[in-house]
């Protein structure tokens, strides 16, 4: 598996704490870019890139809870660390719902901050694989016929073949052709495999 | 003898003209005591006519008891008793034909050489003179009362400012007995650092360049106790000397307490009010200083990172170092300008420039509008004149205007959160005007604007506006409210002029 390149996007306006922070982060073996603004930061920002965000809560023109809204508008899943010189509850348990990691109070201890981004980095690496994943059997469910996926969903759902051939009005030969046709298409070695997958796909 | 004869009565008529003419009266009596002449003078005097007293006995025009006993006076005289009124005179009582009495000057010789004893009365009414002698004497009394009962101290002193009368008030006032103060001068009473003060203003008076002067002096009293007291002296001027001083001391000592006590009280009151501010700004300020810590740790923390892991840049570490003690700097600043302004409360004047007071709390303003997404945007004149202030309270009042200003925009969007500041020169003052742009001021809250708890604040207890009211009142100028012309409200401080200390004169 190919190591997957993450990057802390740090976006705080008070240049001091931007430039202290970036250096700290960088000095925990991480990649670091920052901003001086959320503005900044959605003008530049791809959503392929994984990582995840430290962002300064109280900044002049976007807050950085804005910006988190504005990032869930664009469907931009990147978990979010927030960091606040004033815990204020009702700003986090709003920036919570809104799917924050976590909330950090200045100035902070270095050990935590790392134990959050690497917290953070990891639910965003796991996020992009479930997402690749589904990507994934996506693309093989779409390769499948109507017919092959009117089979997949029975014996997915424990149906025997027998049972699947009548209910279809197939042959039970034809009904067992279709379903080595789904197995290889989906890449499942086993029923058990294929169930896995099925259920991880319509999940939602 | 016919010559004689003629002779004898030129004589007689001058004599009996310079009798006619006298101005005193002229009485002759016997050795009876029965009146023989009675001249014009004396008829004026007496009211009675010669014709009506020759003849009578001089006891007529007296009363009693020297009426009754006027004959037994002349009948121990005649007898060889000592003289009690002849070639003596003295004042005695005299009885005019109507009954009234009068004082009257009586001199009494005798005739010599005559046979019987004849004597002569001169008689000079002093009734008049009398009246006005006590009139003068009343007038004196009323002055005496007057001056012994005034409830200010009170004296006379002599052009060297020796003292030459003092009144009861002054001898309470100074804690001498007045016999002492009469051996004092104005000088030796007052406090060193002020005796050049009064020299001048006494060489003034003495010189005649003026007649009087007010000046206040500390004096001290016999128990060294330090009066504060207002001293008026205007010369007058003597009928025989140089002339004398009248001095008036009113103490204000209690006055001056008083004053001190109620300055105090609106210092005490103003230092609350700046307690307050900082109180309200407490989470600005304290993100303020959060910022440099966060900074400094993260610093701090990144270098022992890269030092611990060995690889650590020479470089990078100096400028991480430099950093860190940059922003110490940065958060010593804002502890440094809270403590400038709500620190010390002593309240001394100093001439001051109105720009750099606002300068010097724009900093802390700055905090509050930056946590509020407001801008400030000054205009401030260039070389304005001195003001006599203290400058910590007007920097209150000016910081106290701007929060209000931050408060009134933020119902606006950001960008149009404008605070402007001006200052200006006016005629003899100096101003600072502050224009926001929010909604004014409701026309139902103007007239108590500038009372106590008037606010439309969910915090803060209404105070701000009073106090800055009652400050800038108490350095002789103004604070007003008017709408701005493109909306929003304005308040302006009027401050008048430092002006080089003066000696009044009167």
């Amino acid at each position: 598996m190919m190591t997957l390149i993450q990057t802390v996007f740090v976006v705080d306006d008070d240049v001091a704490v931007r430039q202290s922070l970036s250096l700290l982060i960088r000095s925990m073996g991480l990649t670091v870019e920052a901003f001086e603004s959320a503005q900044a930061f959605l003008s530049m920002c791809d959503p392929e890139r994984s990582g995840c965000l430290v962002l300064d809560i109280r900044m002049p023109g976007m807050s950085g809870l804005d910006m988190q809204e504005e990032l869930h508008r664009r469907a931009i899943d990147l978990p979010v660390i927030f960091i606040t010189g004033h815990g204020d509850v009702a700003m986090a348990v709003r920036a919570m719902k809104l799917g924050a990691v976590d909330f950090i109070e200045k100035p902070f201890n270095d050990q935590h901050l790392l134990d959050r981004i690497n917290q953070a980095l990891e639910v965003d690496r796991a996020a992009r694989a479930a997402r690749a994943e589904k990507a994934t059997l996506a693309s093989r469910i779409a390769l499948l016929s109507p017919r092959e996926r009117e089979v997949m969903e029975r014996i997915v759902a424990g149906q025997a073949n027998k049972v699947v051939a009548i209910e279809l009005g197939l042959s039970e030969r034809t009904v067992e052709i279709h379903r080595a046709k789904v197995m290889t298409k989906t890449g499942a070695r086993s029923l058990a495999e294929l169930v896995t997958m099925v259920n991880r796909y319509t999940d939602e | 003898m016919s010559t004689d004869s003629s002779n004898f009565d030129e004589v007689n008529a001058r004599f009996r003209g310079v009798i006619d003419a006298a101005v005193d009266g002229i009485i002759l009596i016997d050795e009876c005591g029965v009146i023989e002449t009675f001249n014009p003078a004396a008829e004026r005097i007496f009211g009675w006519t010669a014709d009506e007293v020759i003849g009578h006995n001089v006891a007529m025009l007296m009363p009693e008891p020297d009426a009754g006993r006027h004959d037994s006076y002349l009948k121990r005289y005649l007898g060889g008793g000592p003289a009690q009124i002849i070639g003596i005179g003295r004042e005695v009582v005299g009885r005019r034909r109507n009954g009234q009495l009068f004082p009257l000057e009586l001199a009494v010789g005798e005739l010599q050489g005559l046979a019987p004893r004849r004597f002569v009365g001169m008689v000079r009414d002093i009734s008049r003179r009398r009246a006005m002698e006590q009139a003068l004497a009343a007038r004196e009394q009323e002055l005496r009362l007057m001056f012994d009962g005034a409830p200010i101290g009170m004296f006379t002193a002599g052009l060297d400012g020796q003292f030459n009368e003092v009144n009861p008030a002054l001898v309470t006032l100074l804690g001498y007995s007045a016999p002492a103060l009469l051996e004092m001068r104005c000088a030796d009473l007052t406090h060193e650092s002020d005796r050049e003060l009064l020299e001048r203003s006494y060489r003034g008076l003495v010189s005649g360049t003026r007649s009087s002067f007010n000046c206040r002096l500390r004096w001290l009293r016999s128990d060294a106790e330090v009066l504060t007291v207002a001293l008026h002296a205007a010369l007058a001027a003597g009928s025989k000397s140089a002339g004398f001083i009248i001095g008036q001391v009113i103490d204000h000592s209690e006055q001056l307490r008083s004053e001190l006590e109620s300055r105090e009280a609106r210092e005490r009151l103003a230092h609350v009010g700046r307690v307050t501010t900082l109180g309200e700004m407490a989470s600005a300020i304290a993100h303020e200083i959060n910022q440099p810590l966060t900074a400094i740790s993260s610093y701090s923390q990144a270098c022992i990172r890269l030092m611990n892991q060995g690889n650590a840049d020479q470089s990078l570490l100096l400028e991480s170092l430099q950093a860190i003690a940059a922003q110490a700097l940065r958060a010593g600043d804002v502890v440094r300008r809270i403590r400038g302004f709500v620190g010390h409360r002593d309240g001394g004047r100093e001439t001051a420039d109105l720009n750099e007071v606002i300068a010097s709390v724009l900093a802390l303003a700055a905090i509050d509008a930056a946590a509020n997404q407001a801008r400030i945007v000054t205009a401030l004149a260039a070389e304005l004149p001195p003001v006599l202030v203290d400058p910590v309270q007007i920097q209150q009042v000016c910081l106290n205007l701007m929060r209000n200003a931050i408060d009134a925009m933020l119902e606006l969007p950001e960008h149009k959160r404008v605070l402007h500041i001006e200052t200006r020169l006016g005629e003899e003052r100096v101003e600072a005007v502050f224009t926001d742009s929010g909604p004014g001021v409701d026309v139902t809250m103007r007239e108590r604007l500038f009372q106590p708890f008037q606010t439309t604040k969910v915090e803060g207890m209404g105070m701000g506006l009073s106090i800055s009211f009652s400050i800038v009142s108490a350095h002789g100028g103004s604070l007003r409210y008017s709408d701005a012309p493109q909306g929003g409200a304005r308040f302006t401080i009027t401050l008048p002029l430092a002006l080089p200390v003066a000696l009044s004169s009167a």
